[in-house]
C-alpha cells in the first residue's frame, strides 16, 4: 500500500504528506485488463470482429436463448473475454455453449459485430482449453445407449435406469422408481444381472464393423 | 469609425480578424502571448480531430490570412482599460514596452480558455507521480514525436486515458460537458497506436459523446482499426507501486472494482473561462454564466453579441468547443461587427 513517500500535495494551502490516499483501506480485485484472451479470440474462426463491440446490449435484449437460458448474454460474454476473465467465462462455459445461432444478434448489431460468430469463437476457445458445457440428459441419455448397443448389441434396462439416473445426478429419482423396476423384473421384463451380449453376437458385431465403416471409422 | 480591436490571437480571434478585413474594416489584434495561435499553438496540439491533420496546417493557414490581411497584430500585450462605448472604444493596450492606446468603433473578445488544472484533485496524483499527464500534455508529446513516461524516458506499454478530469464534476464546480474530450482522446489514442503498435490504451469514459462531424467515426475507427479499448467507468484514484501506477477505477458492465497496474496515466482535461476572458468580461461589463464563460445577448438568437452595444464575443470566451465551431463564430462575429459599423444594431 506504501504510496507517494517523499513528494507534497498542497491542497487549499494544505500540505499533505506521506501515504496521504491511504487513510481507508479498500477492498480492491487486482485485474489486470489482460488482452491475450482477446487477441486469441479474435484469431479464431468467427471472432475477428470482436473488438468492435461498444457493449449497448441490443444482442442480449433480441436473444433467442436468453429467456430460456439462465445467464445466456453474448454481450456479457464479449465483455468477459475483453476483460480477459478467464475464470469468469469458464464459469459461464454451460451458457455459453448454449447459442442457437438464429443469427439475429448479427443482424441487429448496430456495431457491425458478427455476434453470433463471436459467441462461436468463444466456444471454439472454451474448447481449444478442454471445457465443454454439462451435457443434457438426453446426451448422458444417448452416450449410455450406444455404449451398451455397441459393447453387448442389446439395452439391458436395470444397468440402462442405473447409470443414467447416477451420470446426471439424481440417485434421489433412481431411488423413487426401484418399485417400478421391482415389478418389472417380476414380471420378466427386466433382469437384475444381464450383461449377456445377444444371442447373434458375431453377426452384431459384423453390423457394428460395417455401420463403423459407413461412418468413416467414428464409433 | 470604422476599425475593430480584436481581443485575442486563437482561431476565433483570427478567423474575425480576416473576415474583417475581407469586408474592408481596418482591425487591429490584441494578443497576449508572443505568437498568434493561440492554444493550440502554445500547448503544440499535434492532429486535430476528426480528420486527422496537422494542427499547424490549420491554425497556420488562419495566422497567415491575418498576416497577409495588413491586420495591425498586437503581440505580448493586454487590455488592461476601456473608455467610451459603442462605435468610439478607446482601449488602453499594455505591452512589454509600455501602454498605447487603440481607438475602436467595436471590439470582439476572443479571449479563449484555459485547461482544468488536475492538480485540484489530488486523488489522481497529478503533480505527485511524474507519469500522470494531462492530455494537453501527451498532445505535446506527440507533437515532439515522442511519448514517454516522465518518470524514466521510456515509451510506456499500457496507457490509461481517463475522461471527464474537470468536466461533469459538481466537485469542482464544473457540471459542464468539454464536448471535444471524447473526440480529442479517441483521437490520441489512435495516435499512439498508430505510432506503437504494441501499447496497450484503454479509455475510461461515462459516456461517449461525439455529437461533432466525423467525430463518431473517429470514435468507431479507435474501437475497429486501432483496437482501442473503452472501459466503461470513471477512474477514482491512481497510487504508485514500485515503477507502475496502479488505477482504481470500476469496470460498471462488470460491476466490480478492480485495480490495474498502468506504465502511464492520461488525463483528459476540461475547459474553463481562461484567466483573459474572465478579465474581459469584467472589464467589459459583461455576464458570465454560473459556468464562468460569457453570456452572450440570447444563446439561439444573438449568439455571438453581447448586452454592451458594440462588443461581440466568439470562441471558447463563450464556452467549451472545437477549433472549426470557434473559427465559425468568429466569422459571425466579424459580420456582427462589421454590420454594427454599417448602421446597423
Amino acid at each position: 500500500m506504501a504510496v507517494a513517500q517523499s513528494p507534497t500535495v498542497v491542497v487549499d494551502g494544505v500540505e499533505l504528506t506521506g501515504e496521504w490516499m491511504n487513510f481507508l483501506p479498500f477492498r480492491v480485485e487486482t485485474d489486470p485488463f489482460d488482452d491475450a484472451l482477446l487477441k486469441e479470440t479474435m484469431t479464431l474462426p468467427g471472432g475477428e470482429s470482436l473488438a468492435k463491440c461498444w457493449q449497448c446490449g441490443t444482442c442480449s435484449a433480441g436473444c433467442t436463448m436468453n429467456p430460456y437460458v439462465d445467464g445466456f448474454n453474448p454481450r456479457q460474454f464479449i465483455d468477459l473475454v475483453r476483460l480477459g476473465d478467464w475464470e469468469e467465462i469458464r464459469a459461464k462455459s454451460d451458457q455459453i455453449w448454449r447459442c442457437a445461432s438464429c443469427q439475429k444478434c448479427t443482424h441487429r448489431c448496430p456495431k457491425e459485430v458478427n455476434t453470433a460468430d463471436v459467441v462461436g469463437a468463444i466456444t471454439a476457445l472454451l474448447e481449444r482449453r478442454g471445457v465443454y458445457a454439462k451435457p443434457t440428459n438426453a446426451e448422458v441419455f444417448a452416450e449410455i445407449f450406444m455404449d451398451q448397443v455397441t459393447n453387448h448389441g442389446r439395452i439391458e434396462e436395470a444397468k440402462m435406469g442405473q447409470e443414467f439416473y447416477l451420470k446426471t445426478g439424481r440417485a434421489g429419482e433412481l431411488a423413487k422408481r426401484a418399485g417400478m423396476g421391482m415389478q418389472m423384473m417380476l414380471k420378466g421384463q427386466m433382469k437384475l444381472f444381464g450383461g449377456a451380449k445377444v444371442k447373434h453376437w458375431k453377426g452384431m458385431q459384423e453390423v457394428l464393423k460395417r455401420r463403423r465403416a459407413a461412418a468413416g471409422g467414428a464409433h | 469609425m470604422e476599425n475593430v480591436v480584436v481581443i485575442g490571437g486563437g482561431p476565433a480571434g483570427l478567423k474575425a480578424a480576416a473576415e474583417l478585413r475581407s469586408l474592408g474594416l481596418d482591425v487591429a489584434l490584441v494578443e497576449k502571448a508572443g505568437v498568434l495561435g493561440g492554444t493550440p499553438v502554445q500547448e503544440k496540439f499535434a492532429l486535430l480531430a476528426p480528420e486527422l491533420r496537422p494542427a499547424e496546417e490549420v491554425v497556420g493557414a488562419l495566422v497567415k490570412a491575418v498576416q497577409q490581411d495588413g491586420v495591425q497584430v498586437h503581440l505580448n500585450s493586454t487590455v488592461t482599460a476601456v473608455a467610451g462605448q459603442g462605435k468610439d472604444f478607446t482601449l488602453t493596450v499594455q505591452n512589454g514596452k509600455g501602454e498605447e492606446r487603440l481607438q475602436a468603433g467595436a471590439v470582439i473578445i476572443a479571449t479563449g480558455y484555459e485547461h482544468f488544472d488536475p492538480s485540484v484533485k489530488p486523488e489522481y496524483g497529478y503533480g505527485v507521480f511524474p507519469d500522470v499527464i494531462t492530455s494537453a500534455q501527451l498532445e505535446g508529446m506527440l507533437s515532439d514525436g515522442k511519448v514517454v513516461r516522465p518518470s524514466n524516458g521510456q515509451v510506456p506499454k499500457k496507457v490509461a486515458i481517463l475522461q471527464c478530469i474537470g468536466s461533469r464534476d459538481a466537485q469542482v464546480e464544473r457540471k459542464y460537458c468539454c464536448r471535444v474530450g471524447c473526440v480529442v482522446a479517441s483521437k490520441q489514442a489512435v495516435e499512439l497506436r498508430q505510432k506503437y503498435p504494441d501499447m496497450q490504451v484503454y479509455i475510461f469514459y461515462m459516456d461517449i459523446r461525439t455529437y461533432g462531424r466525423g467525430f463518431e467515426e473517429l470514435y468507431w475507427k479507435a474501437q475497429d482499426d486501432f483496437g482501442v479499448r473503452f472501459i466503461r467507468g470513471r477512474g477514482a484514484e491512481v497510487r504508485r507501486r514500485g515503477d507502475e501506477l496502479l488505477l482504481k477505477a470500476e469496470e460498471t458492465l462488470k460491476a466490480r472494482a478492480s485495480e490495474t497496474p498502468f506504465d502511464m496515466v492520461v488525463l483528459t482535461v476540461g475547459m474553463g473561462p481562461s484567466e483573459g476572458t474572465k478579465a474581459m468580461a469584467s472589464l467589459f461589463g459583461l455576464p458570465v454564466a454560473e459556468d464562468g464563460f460569457v453570456e452572450p445577448a440570447d444563446r439561439m438568437l444573438a449568439p455571438v453579441s453581447t448586452k454592451a452595444a458594440g462588443v461581440f464575443v466568439a470562441g471558447t470566451a463563450l464556452g467549451p468547443k472545437d477549433i472549426e465551431d470557434a473559427a465559425l463564430e468568429g466569422a459571425a462575429a466579424a459580420l456582427r461587427a462589421a454590420a454594427y459599423l454599417k448602421g446597423g444594431k
